[in-house]
């Protein structure tokens, strides 16, 4: 057992914080499935296109691919530092969904044509899998695209299109075989969001991001914007979802709060005390240093069986499901401590923290991106422990 | 490279008390301990201390095999998976902690040898009627004459008191805390076992004007917490082992009998609400060993462990508990009965709960470590 990063590896985190240290105000706290303010979205392309510029977006990825060709503990690093920094990297769709498709799945030419532009943050990705009927049960998926011979026709709906008005493409997933089984029927496209037949219908989420209904109405897609191979969809989709590599992280956010709250609590007063004398909200700082000591180990595990192959534990859902689990709980908690001002936006004189609790809060509702901590439960009971179907 | 898993050495650790353990006799012998009463078996202690696990933290020049907190935890998960109850935990890695870090060299030469071959059995003596783990709550008087020191108070849940060499009493001097060796035989000491859950051998220790010699103080006076805080640390993390091998065997337990057991036509295993149990069983015991993994390779480096051990004996002792709990949702009627195995690990995990710091010390312990690091 070792979890000692090498001095090259300690050097590439410097490396990384010089960077952000640089790039960003101190305490900055801004994310794109919560906001439509022009500033933060400019500033948030722009910081991403940096780190484009640098290589960062492509970070493992061949040369010719647009990416640097480096190992995998150091994008684990990267993210590390990405996340404790809160950096408002943008296009998750772009270097996530649709490079791990391309990695896994497509040709040469697929990889040449779309991961520079990813790397290089000059595509803006929106996700077109979920449907109005096909959430979790995600392969029942409607939207077709249809063979003309010369190029593919699509028809259908998709809906909380996070960033979709932003994004330059989608990421989407299509029926291209209506008679095969339902798994095996679906492929993968880069669709133009700017070609005819697109339209948005919004839909306000209730931290203050837009997402959309996205609609398709015999909106051409050119016969090399599929994605991987025909038929084979629905195993990149699960291929991201369960086997995307370590991104590090998640433990770094939550100790980044626990550090806010926690100076917070030292000069804040009620009840005659300081807040962290309180052993009420202590017991709170306590349960939330445990939630982020879990997420850590869970986090360097993963790095540890991606490294030396070996497979994710309990089919790959446990992760899912404590950190599915623990995001609304940390919220909570969080609101608990801070108590009735936690529900204040905004920079107003008597918000705690420049209102900080309340988004996080109201993030801790948004747990259903990627599918239900209670979908996971069940992949891990069925999968992972060999309980019936 | 970053690796989580334990290595070669430590996985044929692992794979050698389990099959020690099992051929012992593994649930059917706390079973029997259990029923004919007493709580452990020497014979099983004595073929443990065979192996040379006895003497793991003591350092080789004092007849030990100078291994690490990592080498225990192998052993740990496989005596919480088998139910083996021994000394190992507070005399060979508690007790021989402190006296290898601050024992006078008479005292090193006399209890480290025999500690590591298993013959002489030193246990803490430090739990006090009000239940608090931390370093207030030692109320046992020390009174200096001009030869002698005089120790009186109570120690309660003191395990295998009756069958100790030597117990590592704390005292209060002062301001601070002393650490001193007394014979359970000695004048003044009366030893009462108590009833508890889990049919362990822990005992009600009086300790009613005990003389003891200058000479068996161990480490600085006054400053024994010191010394006591990182043996228990070592402790924390192994109990918290110990829960993540019962819980593994809950696990299995649970998930065998939820796949058999039909009712409403189909195995209980196919409802959610089952399913639910299990998961729940499988996530706390999988995080609980990974949290004690981490916190023993923390403390085998000697890299700042205070955080990580906290979480990991806070999140275990709540484990402890919980996974108990849903294993007996699963079973229902059937593992109420004594018959079943099931009450055997729900009966130790209360004690594992509570010792070495239950989850109102470890929380405070933890906020105190997130506070030290934030400037």
């Amino acid at each position: 057992m070792d979890l000692t990063f090498a001095p090259e590896q300690e050097a590439w985190r410097e490396e990384v914080r010089a960077f952000l240290a640089a790039e960003l105000p101190p305490d900055f706290d801004w994310d794109s499935e919560y906001n439509e303010d022009e500033e933060g979205w400019d500033f948030a392309f722009e910081f991403t296109r940096r780190l484009g510029a640098k290589g960062w977006i492509g970070l493992t990825w061949p040369e010719e691919y647009g990416g640097l060709g480096r190992p995998a503990i150091d994008n684990f690093i990267l993210w590390e530092e990405l996340v404790a920094a809160n950096a408002p990297i943008i296009n998750h769709i772009g270097f996530g969904l649709a490079a791990a498709a391309l990695l896994g799945g497509g040709t040469h030419e697929q990889k040449l044509q779309f991961l520079p532009g990813i790397a290089r943050m000059e595509t803006f990705w929106a996700e077109g899998l979920t449907e109005p009927d096909a959430g979790s049960d995600l392969a029942s998926l409607r939207t077709t695209a249809r063979w003309t011979g010369e190029h593919w026709v699509v028809n259908g709906q998709k809906t909380y299109t996070t960033w979709g008005t932003h994004a330059d493409v989608l990421y989407l997933a299509a029926r291209t075989d209506p008679d095969a089984p339902k798994h095996r029927g679906i492929s993968i496209f880069c669709l133009d969001l700017k070609a005819p037949g697109v339209s948005f219908s919004p839909l306000h989420n209730i931290a203050g991001g837009r997402q959309n209904h996205t609609y398709f109405d015999d909106v051409i897609v050119p016969a090399d914007h599929l994605i991987g191979e025909l038929g084979r969809g629905w195993d990149y989709i699960m291929g991201s979802f369960y086997t995307g590599g370590p991104m590090g992280g998640a433990d770094r956010e939550m100790d980044h709060r626990i550090r806010q709250l926690v100076r917070w609590a030292r000069t804040a007063t009620r009840y005659g005390r300081p807040l962290l004398e309180d052993p009420y909200v202590r017991e709170r700082i306590a349960e939330l240093t445990v939630m982020t000591e879990v997420a850590r180990v869970m986090s360097y595990e993963g790095l540890s069986n991606f490294l030396h192959r070996r497979p994710p534990v309990f089919a790959g859902a446990m992760g899912t499901v404590v950190a599915k689990e623990a995001k609304p709980r940390f919220g909570q908690l969080t609101s608990e401590i801070v108590g009735p001002l936690g529900q204040v936006r905004g920079d107003a004189p008597v918000a705690p923290l420049r209102g900080m609790p309340a988004e996080w809060w109201l993030r801790g509702i948004n747990n259903h991106a990627g599918g239900t901590p209670q979908v996971k439960r069940m992949v891990m009971a069925t999968r992972g422990l060999g309980l019936p179907r | 490279m970053i690796d989580f898993e334990l290595d070669e050495g430590q996985q044929e650790l692992a794979a050698g008390a389990r099959g020690l353990f099992e051929q012992a006799g593994g649930i059917t012998l706390a079973r029997e301990l259990l029923e004919q009463g007493g709580g452990w078996s020497r014979d099983l202690w004595a073929r443990m201390a065979a192996l040379d696990w006895a003497g793991l933290l003591v350092p080789e020049a004092h007849g030990g095999s100078g291994g690490g907190v990592l080498d225990l935890y192998a052993i740990s998960v496989e005596t919480g998976r088998a139910l083996v109850t021994s000394p190992l935990i507070p005399s060979s890695v508690i007790a021989a902690h402190v006296l290898t870090a601050g024992g006078t060299r008479a005292q090193q030469a006399d209890l480290l040898p025999r500690i590591a071959s298993g013959e002489a059995i030193v246990i803490p003596a430090v739990l006090e009627p009000s239940g608090a783990w931390d370093e207030g709550g030692v109320e046992t008087t020390l009174d200096r004459g001009p030869d002698s020191l005089r120790l009186s108070g109570t120690k309660v849940l003191v395990p295998f008191a009756a069958d100790a060499d030597r117990l590592l009493v704390a005292a209060r001097e002062d301001d601070g805390v002393t650490l001193v060796l007394v014979d359970p035989a000695a004048p003044g000491v009366t030893v009462a076992p108590v009833d508890n859950v889990a049919g362990l051998p822990l005992s009600t220790v009086v300790l009613d004007g005990v003389v003891a010699a200058p000479a068996d103080v161990v480490g600085t006076p006054t400053e024994g917490w010191s010394l006591l805080a990182p043996a228990f640390a070592r402790g924390a993390v192994l109990r918290s082992a110990e829960i993540a091998g019962a819980g593994q065997r809950m696990l299995d337990l649970s998930v065998d009998y939820a796949k058999e057991r039909v009712q409403f036509g189909t195995p209980v295993g196919k409802h959610q609400a089952v399913q639910y149990l299990c998961t729940d069983i499988a996530m706390e015991s999988h995080l609980t060993a990974l949290l004690a993994r981490r916190a023993a390779w923390l403390l085998d480096v000697g890299q700042p462990a205070d955080r990580a051990v906290a979480a990991a004996k806070l999140y275990a002792s709540r484990a402890a508990h919980h996974m108990a709990q849903q294993a007996h949702e699963v079973f229902a009627g059937l593992a109420f009965m004594m018959e079943h195995d099931l009450h055997l690990f729900t009966r130790h995990a209360k004690h594992w709960e509570h010792d070495l710091g239950d989850v109102r010390h470890h929380a405070e312990a933890l906020v105190q470590a997130v506070e030290a690091e934030i400037p």
